[in-house]
């Protein structure tokens, strides 16, 4: 039993000169990657973050050119001194170029590594996914993509996303994904609205408002600010508000024939600001500002469904919906029935809070 | 060899060089300068006193040996036979016997021996023992310091430390017996117990196996401890040794059994579980909510003392994608300038505090505090100023180092540092999943050892559900009024509780 014991010790202690060491300041953590379309061949910019001391953290860019995108890590570890890892990876972005040949092959090699984690964010750059990584290199602050998205998904207009949930809409069939859309402004990425997706083919993009309201229609918003322009009796202005609490309901009918969806939006507000003529004070300009919010937003919606019909492009997820209610849902059957579906929009607007002060 | 000369040969070898006779024992004694051999009357030959004169008190001595013979109303007519001697010494402890192996170890013990005439086999033993003298005073609880609660702890003299045992369990039913250990020292070791309460199993195991220790010198109870301990082949101490009385009466009370040995300040109670070692008699004395939170992380701060740094390794070598975005700074930072790999820079750490443990103990207690101060800062700040070790680590490790030392068993605390070295190769070899399997192993071997024959893990495995009241959490009075069911007590309530409400209003009073 004793040289049995040994001997199985021995192959651990001998065999383990195999296993792959990953010592933290001997790999070079890639924090984004990005992958942009160049005539015939693909561009790979990847950031990682050297940290040397205390407050003296650096942004670093390494580029590539490669005919494969799967070359791409393999040819930026001949330029680096430590190996190049993707554990830590929180942004894929891609170029809008390459996002029309479509992004399959990058998910589906990033959904099978377990080394990369499910929360990684996906994105599209509106012109190349090079531009963006390299104008935030000045800013030493690792993450800051990924962060700049997380924080706009907390905070902002965008709704969840990341590579866990954008694998879910990208496998469902009656729902299409999306991503973030970046552009530049004054030399600094900004978040400008949401790109579309159809079968892993970028179609389109809308704005950030717009995001907004994808944003209350799927997962129901917390959080977020909103201007509207109001033009009443010939004067304008802007109501700012800020959204506390909203959710959609959706009722579907007609399963048999072209679906019925009527969906019931409620949204409870805060008032942040009001132009003069507007008194925040006094019921009957509430009741006011209520009818102008619920009118807008009606219309919104409308407009936005419109124009998803329009792409052919299914991000909320109706496809699903009617799917969930009905056994003889046919995705193609679905996919001609999408643009003459029928929506009812209601609206309701609660203005709940409007601050406090005479 | 077959069995039965193997054990044949075994017996020859156990037989011990006795002493033939006394007279024998007389020659043997004589070579050593402390012996004296004096006649009490004027006549040679006659009522021959011998003692080793390092051994008795010469006050009592005199006073009761040799003034009985010498004072002037003393007539030695009344002394016809060796039985009279009882008469005329007023000392309580007088024997009288012709046993040489009795004679001998009576008379190494500090009896004198009084024989009527020369070469008489019959004598007396008069007990003149002086075992207080070079033993130390002081009885304060020195390892085992608790804030609140009683200070005074046991110490090296048996007879006194059952002294401090009986004042606090007041019952008859308090047994103490002993056995004489020690085939050169005779120590006198003490199995006490409180009869209704204890299991007689308990008792009976642990007599049989004191019994059976053939040893030559017993210098401390955990030699005992070591020597009838269930398992040998274990880090884990299977019995618990205390040195304060409170701890060994709470044990006595719930239906536990304690060995003393004369000669060492440490009782040893048993069977005990594993969690009994976590637990410190101050948990008893601080509210119950209060207590249950130092308890509780007293047990957390074993699980941080025990992987903090396996841990530590296994990410920085193989997982580093799970280190939170906010640590990668840091950690990197940190370890940048570093020569050595995770394994040696931990291996260098810890090796240091243990040098620094060890140092201390060593050390009296002036230089061990400078010592304690020159290597924490001093060594500490050094090897990360010259990037021999990272920041964080010198952090984690020194909190482990701290941890370890809130467990209040001294030889638990030791089991736990030394859990750690296996760990940390593990990690280093397989990393997340080396931990995994050390804890398995860990796992399985602790649920297999046992405390007297007692499961070990109890009531955690297996599952106790009526004994968890006292055991992670310290519950309040109310609830622990019965003596643990899986020491099997002959009686089950401690006290009973009333059923009163639980706030006390004085209104009705």
């Amino acid at each position: 039993m004793n040289s049995r014991f040994f001997f199985a010790v021995s192959f651990i202690v001998f065999l383990t000169g195999c296993e792959n060491e990953r010592t933290i300041d001997q790999v070079q953590i890639i924090e984004s990657i990005g992958y942009d379309q160049h005539e015939d061949e693909i561009k790979g910019t990847a950031i990682y973050p050297t940290f040397k001391e205390k407050g003296q953290t650096k942004l670093n860019i390494l580029t590539t050119k490669s005919p494969s995108y799967d070359d791409i890590l393999p040819r930026l570890n001949t330029k680096s001194a430590h190996s190049i890892e993707i554990g830590q990876l929180r942004l894929v972005l891609f170029g809008k170029k390459f996002a029309e040949q479509g992004i399959n092959p990058v998910i589906e090699s990033l959904k099978r590594d377990p080394i990369v984690g499910s929360r990684v964010q996906l994105g599209i750059a509106e012109h190349t996914a090079e531009d963006i990584l390299i104008s935030g290199e000045h800013t030493n602050f690792p993450f800051h993509l990924s962060e700049k998205i997380n924080q706009n998904i907390q905070n902002g207009k965008l709704p969840k996303m990341n590579l866990h949930l954008f694998l879910e809409n990208f496998y469902d069939k009656g729902k299409d994904p999306y991503l973030p859309y970046f552009t530049i402004e004054e030399g600094r990425a900004h978040i400008n609205g949401l790109a579309l997706f159809k079968n892993g083919k970028y179609i389109n993009h809308i704005s950030l408002n717009q995001s907004f309201i994808v944003k209350m229609l799927i997962d129901g918003a917390k959080n977020g600010r909103y201007y509207i322009k109001i033009n009443e009796n010939k004067k304008d202005g802007f109501i700012s508000l800020k959204n506390l609490d909203a959710k959609a309901h959706y009722t579907i009918s007609q399963i048999g024939q072209v679906p019925n969806i009527s969906i019931d939006l409620t949204m409870n507000t805060q008032i942040k600001d009001v132009p003069p003529w507007l008194n925040v004070t006094v019921n009957k300009d509430i009741l006011k500002i209520e009818n102008v919010l619920n009118k807008h937003f009606n219309e919104e919606v409308q407009q936005l469904i419109s124009l998803f019909q329009e792409y052919q492009v299914d991000p909320i997820g109706f496809g699903e919906m009617v799917r969930a209610k009905s056994r003889k849902w046919n995705y193609s059957r679905f996919q001609d029935m999408y643009p003459h579906l029928k929506t009812t929009v209601n609206t309701k607007v609660n203005i709940i809070q409007i601050g406090v002060g005479e | 060899m077959s069995f039965k000369q193997r054990f044949f040969k075994k017996k020859i070898e156990k037989q011990a060089i006795g002493p033939q006779d006394i007279n024998h024992l007389f020659t043997k004694a004589k070579k050593s300068s402390d012996f004296r051999q004096l006649s009490l009357i004027n006549k040679t030959g006659h009522f021959i006193l011998s003692y080793y004169n390092t051994l008795i008190d010469l006050e009592q001595f005199q006073c009761k040996v040799l003034y009985a013979f010498q004072e002037p109303s003393f007539n030695i007519g009344h002394i016809k036979n060796i039985e009279d001697i009882r008469n005329t010494i007023p000392i309580e402890d007088i024997l009288i016997t012709d046993n040489i192996e009795v004679i001998e170890s009576k008379f190494l013990k500090g009896y004198a021996i009084l024989q009527m005439k020369e070469n008489d086999y019959k004598c007396a033993l008069i007990n003149l023992a002086n075992d207080k003298v070079g033993l130390r005073e002081q009885n304060n609880v020195e390892n085992e310091f608790s804030v609140i609660g009683p200070q005074i702890g046991f110490v090296e003299n048996v007879d006194i430390n059952i002294h401090l045992l009986r004042q606090q369990i007041s019952t008859p039913n308090l047994i103490i017996q002993d056995i004489h250990i020690g085939s050169m020292s005779h120590t006198k070791v003490i199995i006490a117990y409180i009869e209704g309460i204890t299991n007689e199993q308990h008792i009976q195991t642990m007599t049989q196996r004191l019994q059976n220790i053939d040893f030559d010198v017993v210098f401390d109870s955990s030699q005992l401890h070591q020597i009838i301990t269930d398992n040998s082949l274990t880090p884990f101490p299977l019995l618990l040794s205390t040195e304060r009385i409170d701890r060994t009466v709470f044990a006595l009370i719930s239906g536990q059994v304690a060995v003393f040995s004369n000669g060492s300040a440490y009782a040893v109670t048993g069977p005990s579980t594993l969690l009994d070692f976590f637990v410190s008699p101050e948990d008893y004395y601080l509210p119950w909510i209060i207590a249950s939170f130092f308890r509780l992380i007293r047990i957390f701060s074993v699980f941080f003392s025990v992987f903090a740094t396996s841990i530590y390794i296994a990410v920085l070598t193989y997982h580093y994608e799970m280190i939170p975005r906010v640590l990668l700074g840091p950690l990197i930072f940190s370890r940048n300038n570093v020569p050595f790999t995770p394994l040696l820079e931990v291996l260098f750490l810890e090796l240091t505090i243990e040098l620094l443990r060890e140092a201390g103990a060593r050390l009296p207690t002036k230089v061990g505090q400078t010592l304690g101060i020159v290597g924490g800062i001093v060594i500490g700040q050094a090897s990360v100023e010259a990037a021999l070790t990272s920041n964080v680590l010198l952090i984690i490790v020194a909190l482990s180092a701290l941890a370890s030392f809130t467990t209040p068993i001294y030889k638990m605390s030791n089991t736990i540092r030394f859990l750690r070295f296996p760990l940390i190769i593990l990690a280093s070899i397989w990393g997340g999943l080396g931990i995994v399997l050390g804890i398995s192993f860990l796992i399985v071997h602790l649920t297999r050892l046992e405390s007297l024959g007692t499961p070990y893990t109890v009531p955690l495995y297996p599952f106790r559900r009526k004994d968890f009241a006292d055991s992670i959490i310290r519950s309040s009075y109310n609830a622990t009024s019965k003596r643990p069911s899986y020491l099997r007590p002959r009686s089950l309530w401690r006290y009973h509780p009333s059923d009163q409400i639980k706030k006390k209003n004085d209104f009705d009073d």
